[in-house]
């Protein structure tokens, strides 16, 4: 059994304009030491998907049907205190910006500590060193001296690379990267991805790597999931998803994606925009957008496809 | 190529107090650089490289501390950066910001963002011949004229970027200076605003400077590419040659650092660690000093011109002269 299983998720946010369906029968599962990409454009429902792994949704957020589950552990009939001990110790999030992520007021040695002191349950002698020896692990250098800093004092990529340490404190089993490396410079990216890579190997940790970019996915991933407008379109392992995509999205997204060998002039950009997810939706929400559409798309209880054992589509005329 | 643009011995330097009497940061130091007519020229580094100084410079919203920049030929340093903004020059030099969602003003129309330059420094007023002239941009860039009356906010990323675009370009300039200009966009808009932007330099005939950390984008819009460290220009060349055979130990870094799916598990060489302290820098030693693999003692008491390794290309290295990095003769 996967160490996370993500079975037929379907989350709704009630606001005042309706009932935006953000994610509809959701299943992606992450083996251990698997490092699993979940790709697509602003507005896809990637980041919705990591939070309600986390517990962290918003409170305007319901999950309607589905299943998570974390080394056979029910996740969503978890009580709150039991949530609370999971995350930090079994299961840890890295967040997109990590100057706010951080607390500001706060040095960022004491931050890995207070994680060590509430899931480690080290004595708090021991405290001081087990968070400088996580920041030397995620190779800051001068870990000593940095474990002094704050939050400010430290370049974007330094702070990225304390919240990482701060999830790995605990040596987690599962891994969210909620974009870990956007606005970073493309050479701490490197390093940055190097160390999350070499830290799933090593521990055995599942990692759930949320990105925009198809690239970056492409280079870390050993599969790859791709979501548009709530639903996941297609799941490959990486090199069947960028060689041979089954869905149309897929292969529209791939050739909007500037790689070192592109030309303007065949670069693609994909018509239209995500439908609206408050009210009713066509059983295939890349319908209209999609140049393949034919009558039968419109059919009710859209099925899954598959094309090999490693690779599904989510499309009544994939791509062969 | 006809320069249009020519920068020389342009430095900006920033005092800071805490860092003792006098002690100044090298943001920008000592850069020369010409981008001619109709040429495309991108700009890389990682943050703190100097490259936003570079466009504050360029695009004349700052003062330089040293240097010229002329344009045409005429000395735009001449005068401070206040006369210049109400001079006629002024429309000569138009930048288009990172994140339009930022960058435009939300109370304004986006009818009202595109006329407020004619307005400015065309001295229209709006009358028939400023509508007209706004609308003409507007479908220059693609923007529908039912969008005009719209606020920031009730417009699409991609529209926003067009906004963005139109404002700059509505008073013609000859050179456009491109701050990141799709960093905020999903990939599916970029390609298209892409490729406006490709056309328009065609067509109005304009220079760019394209200042962007995505190393593909800058590959697919410019023709020439500048890559700078702490401040300084460590190499220019055709942008072919930059990416599949950089010279500058820095470069290499950079180039190897891009995604590439193609090159999975590949071992490649990281650039670890941070720059060293742009304040007051030593003189005499290559800024990327400790943080090079090939850092030796000549690279602590010497600093690297810029030199010709190559047709149009050149890098500030001890080593670079040799495709494969042996030193040269000294």
């Amino acid at each position: 059994m996967a160490q996370l299983e993500i079975d037929n998720l379907s989350v709704e946010f009630r606001t005042r304009h309706g009932v935006v369906r953000a994610l509809d029968s959701v299943s992606l599962s992450v083996t251990r030491g698997e490092i699993v990409g979940v790709v697509g454009e602003s507005g896809s429902g990637k980041s919705v998907t990591a939070y309600t792994v986390m517990g962290l949704n918003d409170e305007a957020a319901q999950i309607t049907k589905g299943n998570i589950t974390m080394g056979g552990i029910d996740l969503l009939a978890a009580r709150p205190e039991a949530m609370r001990e999971l995350r930090g110790r079994e299961m840890a999030m890295i967040f997109q910006s990590p100057r706010t992520a951080l607390n500001p007021i706060r040095k960022v040695g004491k931050q890995i500590e207070d994680v060590l002191m509430e899931h480690a349950g080290l004595p708090s002698r021991d405290l001081r060193k087990a968070a400088i020896a996580a920041l030397a692990r995620v190779r800051i250098p001068d870990p000593e001296r940095r474990a002094e800093a704050y939050p400010f004092e430290l370049s974007g990529g330094m702070c990225q690379r304390v919240m990482i340490a701060m999830a790995l404190a605990c040596t987690p089993s599962v891994l969210i990267a909620d974009e870990p490396t956007t606005g970073l410079d493309v050479t701490t990216q490197a390093v940055i991805m190097d160390l999350i890579r070499d830290m799933s190997r090593s521990t055995r940790m599942s990692t759930l790597l949320i990105t925009h970019d198809l690239g970056l996915a492409g280079e870390y991933c050993d599969r790859i999931a791709v979501m548009h407008a709530g639903h996941i379109v297609e799941i490959a392992s990486t090199e069947a998803l960028l060689d041979h995509p089954a869905h149309p999205y897929t292969r529209q997204l791939l050739a909007a994606t500037p790689v070192p060998e592109s030309r303007l002039e065949d670069l693609n950009s994909i018509p239209g925009q995500l439908p609206d997810l408050r009210g009713e939706l066509p059983p295939c929400r890349f319908s209209g957008r999609c140049e393949r559409r034919q009558p039968i798309c419109d059919e009710a209880e859209l099925p899954w496809t598959e094309l090999s054992p490693t690779h599904v589509v989510r499309c009544r005329l994939p791509l062969s | 190529m006809t320069p249009l643009l020519e920068v020389r011995s342009l430095s900006k330097f920033y005092p800071i107090k805490r860092a003792g009497r006098g002690a100044r940061l090298h943001a920008v130091d000592d850069v020369d650089l010409t981008i001619g007519a109709g040429e495309s020229v991108g700009l890389v580094g990682e943050s703190g490289c100097g490259k936003s100084t570079m466009v504050r410079l360029l695009g004349r919203l700052i003062d330089p501390t040293a240097g010229q920049i002329l344009l045409g030929g005429e000395d735009l340093t001449a005068m401070t950066q206040a006369k210049f903004a109400s001079s006629a020059s002024r429309r000569r030099i138009q930048v288009v910001f990172q994140d339009a969602t930022e960058s435009l003003n939300p109370s304004f129309r986006a009818f009202q963002a595109i006329a407020d330059p004619l307005k400015r420094l065309l001295s229209m007023n709006n009358g028939a011949e400023m509508d007209r002239r706004v609308l003409a941009t507007a479908a220059l860039v693609g923007l529908p004229e039912e969008l005009l009356q719209r606020y920031p906010h009730q417009l699409s990323g991609g529209q926003r970027a067009r906004v963005g675009i139109a404002r700059a370009v509505a008073v013609e300039p000859s050179l456009l200076i491109l701050d990141e200009p799709t960093s905020a966009l999903d990939v599916s808009v970029q390609a298209v605003i892409l490729r406006l932007l490709a056309d328009l330099r065609a067509r109005l005939a304009m220079s760019y400077l394209f200042v962007s950390h995505d190393l593909n984008v800058v590959r697919l819009l410019c023709s020439r590419v500048v890559v700078m460290y702490l401040g300084k220009i460590v190499e220019i060349a055709p942008a072919e040659t930059l990416f599949t055979a950089p010279r500058h130990p820095y470069t290499q870094a950079l180039v190897a650092a891009i995604p590439d799916p193609a090159r999975r598990g590949e071992a490649r060489p990281r650039l670890d660690g941070s720059p060293t302290s742009p304040i007051d820098p030593d003189p005499n030693a290559c800024r990327f000093y400790g943080r090079c693999p090939k850092g030796a003692d000549i690279c602590t008491t010497a600093m690297p011109p810029l030199r010709a390794v190559g047709p149009d290309h050149f890098a500030a290295c001890h080593f670079a002269l040799s495709p494969h990095g042996g030193t040269d003769e000294r």
